[in-house]
């Protein structure tokens, strides 16, 4: 009946503001269990989605599916979805177990049920022993807990978190997403969350999707947006990326300061612009046999703990970066002249940008 | 470096102090006076606090005022909050700012007109509609209730700009419904604004003599205008006695009120430092 095909599906969504589309023409399917991320810069509408989500955001255009179960136009509170807010919004008049219990009592679940339920969730976070203190007394990771255990009490079909991490510090944080993932993991609940912070969807999330003003530009695997960006805004959002432009040829080689290059994906006789993670990039201190490597000289050289990064500058390109591993490898000094060459898959062609 | 005020300052602050309240100091000591001459000091006694228990005028007066304030002050807050309700929570609409001062403007207004425009009103209202019949204790609770709304208004918008919106919408999302999520959420979160505009609506009419006088018939006279009256024929001791209570049961009033308000404010101050801003 429902032209669904994921267990959440979200269909032309859109959501203008003032005539400015803060959320366009949103095409989504989520498995069930799945823990996806939407992934973009400040403003580009992953907030806005997400409300929409719970029923707190108007919808101008296309519909939500959820289980089979059509949810536009219902309420906020009545749908079977559950949202943890960015600064938490515990009640402050409430105790810890209240906030966990508020939820149950709305849907009339009361006495001992709903106290083994409270219960059941509280050691779910690891906070039973805090279970009577108030918002104010608990450190924010504390809090972050509370939050979870509140929106996971009412075994919602749908979890979403508004910025997870945002409120904590970086140590904490990194600990913060661990447990996270696993107690998703563990509860197997679908869910839904938006960061701006790259690091924290490919932890947390089996597929990203990347928002650019409103639009989803790419939906994948952390490897799949990572190893292979669509276009440059993903291509940089991800990480550092060297961009490199050149005319293909028909054997799907690039044509980049003179220098036949292998690429992927190019469309040959066209202008294309590569992309190439500093990683991917193999350094040679001589010319290789096959003569088709990019020559340069070590410009600067970074120490970054486990590994390096060189700058290297190739006449008639911008330097590029290249990371070469930790004690492996011996870096070349500044002034070094060095050889640049990658594999095919490791070179992707970008669509050009509208 | 931090350093205490400077001595101009402090004799300047210890004159204003002495100028606020030396009257009433003395007012609350003289009414320990066992003499009938209140300039003349004769010993210390309670015998003025006697005579007033036994004046079945001044207790009369005594219950209409109390009656009228908790009356008053309750209808106050009811319509209070929802003003403010109105004023902070609709978001932005047309004539938002206008309804804002027509509400709060009752504040700068002259007591003395708006008592003369309410007595204006009851007439007119009582000519043409029959209704109110006479003035009285009715007609001066409606008129409290009018001035007193603006000022419950102003304090609760106070602390309804500074709610944060997430734990409506929170409780929303846990299954309240709009009304459950505002009795359950909103009202106890900013409770204490609403007890605060409580005791400031009540000692605000239990204090009011112009629009009470203006608005009274002659079953219903409240303490400030017996008081008044009273002192017109000379002031008796009597008076000193009830101004010493009325000056304690106020000031305690206005103490618990700020302690309310600041307590509060202190246990709220970490959790909600939401996104009430977006709005
Ligand atoms: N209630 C609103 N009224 C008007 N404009 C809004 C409203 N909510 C969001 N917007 C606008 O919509 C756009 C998307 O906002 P949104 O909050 O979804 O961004 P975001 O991706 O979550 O950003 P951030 O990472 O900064 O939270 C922004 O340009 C914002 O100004
Ligand atoms: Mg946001």
């Amino acid at each position: 009946m429902s032209p669904a095909q994921g267990f959440l599906s979200l269909r032309a969504l859109e959501r203008r503001f003032a005539g400015v589309a803060a959320v366009a023409a949103v095409d989504l399917d989520i498995h069930r269990s799945e823990v996806f991320a939407l992934l973009g810069p400040s403003g580009c509408g992953k907030s806005t989605l997400l409300r929409m989500l719970a029923g707190l955001e108007g919808v101008d255009a296309g519909s939500i599916w959820l289980d089979g179960e059509l949810l536009d136009g219902r309420p906020a509170h009545a749908r079977p979805v559950n949202m943890m807010f960015q600064a938490y919004a515990l009640f402050p008049h409430l105790s810890v177990a209240e906030n966990v219990a508020f939820g149950l009592r709305q849907m009339g679940m009361k006495g001992a049920r709903a106290r083994s339920r409270v219960q059941e969730m509280l050691e779910l976070v690891r906070m039973s022993e805090h279970a009577a203190r108030r918002p104010h007394q608990l450190s924010g990771g504390q809090q972050q807990r509370v939050a979870l255990a509140r929106s996971l009490a009412r075994a919602p079909k749908l979890l979403l978190l508004d910025e997870p991490m945002a409120a904590l510090d970086r140590q904490l944080r990194v600990q913060m997403q661990r447990e996270l993932r696993e107690i998703l993991r563990a509860i197997e609940i679908t869910c839904v969350l938006v960061t701006h912070d790259r690091d924290e969807a490919m932890t947390m999330a089996d597929r990203i999707g990347l928002m650019q003003r409103g639009r989803l530009v790419q939906v994948g695997t952390p490897e799949e947006v990572y190893d292979r960006p669509r276009t440059r805004f993903a291509a940089e959002f991800l990480g550092q990326v060297n961009l490199l432009q050149g005319v293909a040829d028909a054997a799907e080689r690039i044509c980049v300061a003179g220098r036949l290059l292998p690429t992927r994906g190019a469309a040959a006789g066209t202008l294309t612009t590569i992309a190439v993670r500093p990683e991917d990039i193999d350094l040679h201190l001589s010319s290789p046999t096959h003569g088709q490597a990019l020559e340069g000289t070590v410009s600067g050289v970074d120490y970054m703990g486990a590994h390096r990064v060189l700058e290297v500058a190739v006449a008639g390109l911008a330097p590029l970066a290249v990371i070469i591993g930790g004690s492996a490898q011996k870096s070349p000094p500044v002034g070094t002249r060095v050889w640049l060459d990658w594999c095919a898959e490791d070179a992707v062609a970008l669509d050009p940008e509208a | 470096m931090i350093r205490g005020p400077s001595p101009a300052l402090r004799a300047a602050m210890v004159a204003v102090l002495v100028f606020l309240y030396a009257p009433m100091l003395l007012l609350v000591i003289y009414s320990f006076n066992d003499s009938r001459l209140v300039t003349v000091w004769a010993g210390f006694s309670t015998r003025w606090y006697g005579e007033l228990f036994r004046d079945q005028q001044m207790m009369s007066a005594l219950w209409v005022s109390l009656r009228v304030a908790v009356m008053a002050a309750s209808a106050a807050v009811v319509l209070g909050t929802l003003a403010a309700i109105a004023l902070t929570r609709l978001g932005a609409f047309r004539g938002r700012s206008v309804l804002g001062m027509l509400v709060t403007a009752p504040l700068l207004i002259p007591e003395v007109i708006t008592g003369l425009s309410l007595l204006l009103l009851f007439v007119a209202m009582g000519q043409l509609v029959g209704w109110p019949a006479e003035r009285g204790m009715l007609t001066v609770w409606i008129a409290h209730v009018t001035f007193a709304t603006a000022f419950v208004t102003v304090v609760v918008a106070a602390r309804l700009a500074q709610f944060d919106r997430a734990l409506y919408e929170a409780a929303l999302d846990l299954g309240a419904t709009p009304f459950k999520a505002f009795t359950q959420v909103v009202l106890p979160v900013i409770a204490p604004a609403l007890v605060a505009g409580w005791l400031l609506a009540f000692t605000l009419s239990l204090d009011d003599l112009v629009i009470a006088s203006f608005t009274s018939g002659p079953g219903a006279t409240t303490l400030p205008m017996v008081v008044f009256s009273s002192v017109r024929l000379g002031v008796s001791p009597k008076v000193n006695a009830l101004a010493t209570l009325l000056i304690a049961f106020v000031l305690l009033a206005a103490l618990v009120s700020w302690w309310l308000l600041r307590r509060r404010s202190v246990a709220s101050a970490p959790s909600s430092a939401g996104d009430m801003s977006r709005r």
